[in-house]
């Protein structure tokens, strides 16, 4: 390492993230690469570490010889300051080699305030910002959930990934890689790539006023709709063999196994819940197999089952049992992440700690059992309380309680119902725990999300959104209630990114040459760079008409408009829809119109369903 | 069985903290399958135990740590296993067996060799350098704001003179929790004293550990 190279390291927080060299990173010789990727997460190093679809590219992509991926994330503050201040570019971790000089470089996009980042990062590459710029430059690419409304940042990219991405991956490399032996211009390119399967181009969209939005509408050679693509036979799809171990610890920080994609639980807010639509497990002999060979790859001492829904997975008793005893003696403990809402779920969670008992996370999301069904969300009260109970019982001490606030139809009574359920909850405590129980309860601010039966829902208004904490404020005080919130403001901002339009763009750029960073984290949050934006976009607040054109109807998750619109409808009459996996099919369209089916393994071993 | 470990940190991972550290040699550990022990009680941990932390961006030859292992393993074979899985960076350099009567590295840590190297721009002359070398005592003000003099805690000083626009030194010094020389400390009274000829901060490289010194002699660890 080179005095000046030390020198940059020793002035900026926590250089580690920008050093690389971790174990099982994958650096290839330069001669044997004829296509270059950079992944680019748009957040700090320690947590885009934690993302799993990363790991899941970043491996497969270098499985293929003659393909290399690399990692890059974005800087902090001080770290950009001092790229700027010494005239120096934003490199990848692996070849240390600047974004622009790769052939493609891919954004993973999971948060709308993280979209300033993006430009920081390509402005730092040495990449021109916009689309029409580029001329000479890598593809810039994006994929993630936010993809299913690519609008917002449509000037800045070149393709989106519609979908997942592992799917695209091999047919889109091929592409680029073709193009460039053949020579041709950047834009016969882009027109070939934004015929494959799942990659929307926005350069060969125009744009047309239709309501509220400005839609696409395709150009002569532009596929009308763009479907959504997914892993099929997910059982056997790709995982990586190993994870590159980061030498500071990630925000999860340990061997994360993906026992399940996709979740039919059909809660009316949740877009995770469409996109990735029908349920896919993995078996747990897959499982055994994929937990046994990464604990040896990484030398992690924690396994975690990861999907949307990990306790409704077919043979998750048995998955417990397993990695809860098989490599116990190593010192090797298991993490549940998202329990599910019932006193099963808990007894599951009791043998995963049996011997430290740390906090336990349940999301009832709303307050009142009229509420819970305007969302779908199955659970009752007599559910939560039970399982409340189980805990208390069985030593926990530490609830937290995940609520959102302004959802539909939304009442004060329904916000009085958060702080009833809360203190219902440690009335519970009081008599059954083993110490002083703690009760933590996070309100988050419900933002009506693209795809989403409640797509069409307005946001609270800054105003409302106050007063209503408030009430949550004087209705929690107290030492045994420990209450978080998130700022009107970032919510707004966070609403109107997820259901804007191509016109965002200009404001997104202004934001970020103002100044805006990393707009996620709530200390760097400031809703000053951002008033243009707000004051344009005043529909976030109301109700969209039933007929509205969305900027991303061209986007298709397999699921019908119509099914969307029909949730909304019996969301109003607070009607419930079960979930498909266990009985009828709701006709939401997304088997039929993908051709594809719900894999679920071990039949009926689940304990509440006998 | 007790083991002592020595290693290095060099290249980028002088930037790992000594807790990122422990992690590594854990992982590493895990990887190489070599079944360390677990304390008692509601959450186990491993019973490791480093030396003298070093500060972040420095590098060092000589890292010790001891480790209480479950089983009795060949010494080779600890070697072997545990340096397939360990980064070249933190390349092991030694292991021995010690009786678990041995003292803590903490407590007995005396003493420390460090290499330090600073840039210059202009060239130093011989002359002030000697001066400042020559100072009755280097006082300065440490991060409590209490004063000291940095000088008391150098044992022996070598002066390596300057080579492509560094000037380097190679200093043995006390060590450990009672008292405790730090290179920055005596890099940034340098600078100072350089008048702006030498730039802090400086580059560190420890080379050796030690233990005793007030009665016996003073004893690198590597001695076994």
């Amino acid at each position: 390492m080179d005095w000046q190279k030390w020198q940059d390291l020793m002035e900026v927080e926590k250089p580690i993230r920008y050093v690389g060299r971790e174990w099982n990173q994958i650096k290839k010789e330069p001669g044997e690469v004829k296509l270059s990727w950079a992944l680019a997460f748009p957040d700090i190093y320690e947590v885009g570490m934690s993302h799993l679809g990363m790991k899941i590219l970043y491996n497969l992509i270098n499985s293929r010889p003659g393909y290399a991926a690399e990692r890059v994330f974005a800087p902090w503050i001080d770290r950009e300051e001092q790229l700027r201040k010494r005239g120096r570019l934003l490199h990848t971790l692996e070849s240390n080699r600047p974004l622009h000089s790769f052939d493609i470089v891919g954004f993973s996009l999971q948060f709308e305030l993280s979209y300033t980042n993006v430009l920081t990062m390509l402005d730092l590459g040495g990449i021109p910002l916009r689309t029409g710029e580029r001329k000479g430059f890598p593809i810039v690419v994006a994929g993630g959930p936010n993809t299913f409304n690519p609008e917002p940042l449509a000037d800045f990219i070149d393709c989106f990934f519609i979908g997942e991405s592992e799917e695209m991956i091999e047919p889109f490399s091929e592409g680029v890689f073709k193009a460039r032996e053949k020579g041709g211009t950047r834009e016969q390119l882009l027109q070939e790539l934004g015929n494959l399967p799942g990659i929307y181009v926005p350069s060969l969209y125009s744009l047309e006023k239709k309501g509220v939005f400005s839609c696409p509408v395709p150009g002569a050679n532009a596929p009308e709709v763009i479907e959504k693509q997914m892993v099929r036979n997910f059982n056997e799809s790709f995982f990586p063999e190993s994870f590159v171990v980061p030498y500071t610890p990630a925000v999860h920080d340990r061997v994360t196994l993906e026992i399940a994609r996709g979740c039919t639980r059909g809660c009316r807010f949740c877009q995770a819940g469409i996109i990735y639509r029908p349920v896919r497990e993995r078996s747990l002999e897959k499982l055994r197999c994929q937990g046994e060979e990464l604990l040896e790859a990484t030398g992690y001492n924690e396994v975690s089952l990861l999907s949307l829904s990990t306790t409704d997975h077919s043979q998750i008793a048995q998955l417990v049992e397993h990695f809860s005893s098989a490599h116990s003696d190593l010192g090797v403990s298991l993490s549940l992440p998202s329990l599910r809402i019932d006193a099963f779920s808990v007894n599951l969670a009791g043998e995963v700690q049996k011997v430290k008992k740390t906090g336990l996370t349940f999301a009832p999301e709303a307050g009142t059992q009229r509420l819970r069904n305007v969302i779908n969300k199955g659970v009752s009260e007599e559910d939560l309380l039970g399982a409340v109970e189980a805990a208390f019982r069985s030593g926990w001490t530490t609830i937290k309680l995940y609520f959102m606030m302004g959802l539909p139809t939304e009442t004060d009574e329904d916000v009085m119902g958060i702080v009833d359920l809360a203190r219902k909850v440690w009335e519970i405590g009081k008599k059954l725990a083993p110490r002083r129980p703690r009760i933590t309860v996070s309100v988050a601010t419900f933002v009506p999300k693209p795809h989403t039966p409640f797509q069409w829902e307005p946001l609270l208004t800054l105003d409302e959104i106050e007063r209503r904490q408030k009430i949550l404020r004087k209705g929690l005080r107290g030492k045994q209630f420990n209450l978080n919130w998130h700022a009107g403001e970032s919510s707004q901002l966070e609403a109107i990114l997820a259901r804007a339009d191509r016109q965002a763009g200009n404001h997104i750029f202004g934001a970020w040459k103002r100044g805006a960073r990393f707009d996620g984290w709530s200390e760097e949050f400031k809703p000053e760079f951002w008033q243009e934006l707000i004051s344009e976009n005043d529909w976030v607040h109301r109700e969209l008409p039933n007929g509205e054109v969305f900027p991303w109807d061209h986007i298709f998750t397999g699921v019908e408009k119509s099914f969307l619109k029909g949730e909304k409808e019996k969301s109003q009459e607070a009607a419930v829809t079960l979930d498909c996996r266990r009985g009828a099919c709701h006709g939401c369209g997304c088997c039929d119109n993908l051709k594809a089916v719900v894999e679920v393994f071990g039949g009926n071993n689940r304990a509440d369903q006998s | 069985m007790r083991i002592r470990v020595k290693h290095a940190k060099l290249g980028e991972l002088v930037f790992l903290s000594q807790l990122d550290m422990v992690n590594t040699i854990l992982q590493a550990l895990r990887r190489a399958k070599i079944p360390f022990a677990l304390s008692e009680g509601f959450n186990p941990k491993p019973k490791i135990s480093y030396g003298l932390p070093l500060p972040v961006g420095a590098g060092s030859l000589a890292e010790y740590f001891d480790l209480v292992l479950e089983t009795r393993i060949s010494l080779g074979e600890i070697r072997e296993r545990l340096s397939k899985q360990l980064p070249y960076l933190l390349e092991i350099r030694d292991i021995w067996e010690i009786p678990s009567s041995e003292p803590a590295l903490q407590a007995s840590v005396s003493a420390a060799d460090y290499y330090i190297w600073l840039k210059t721009e202009t060239p130093y002359s011989d002359g002030l350098m000697e001066e400042f070398l020559n100072q009755e005592s280097w006082d300065f003000v440490d991060r409590r704001g209490r004063k000291k003099d940095l000088k008391e805690l150098v044992i022996k000083l070598d002066y390596l003179g300057v080579k492509q626009g560094l000037v380097g030194f190679k200093i043995t010094a006390a060590a450990g929790s009672k008292k405790n020389f730090r290179p920055a400390d005596f890099c940034e009274i340098l600078g100072k004293s350089a008048k702006g000829s030498i730039e802090p901060p400086g580059r560190i490289l420890r080379c050796e550990l030690y233990y005793g010194g007030e009665k016996e002699q003073l004893t690198p660890f590597s001695g076994g």
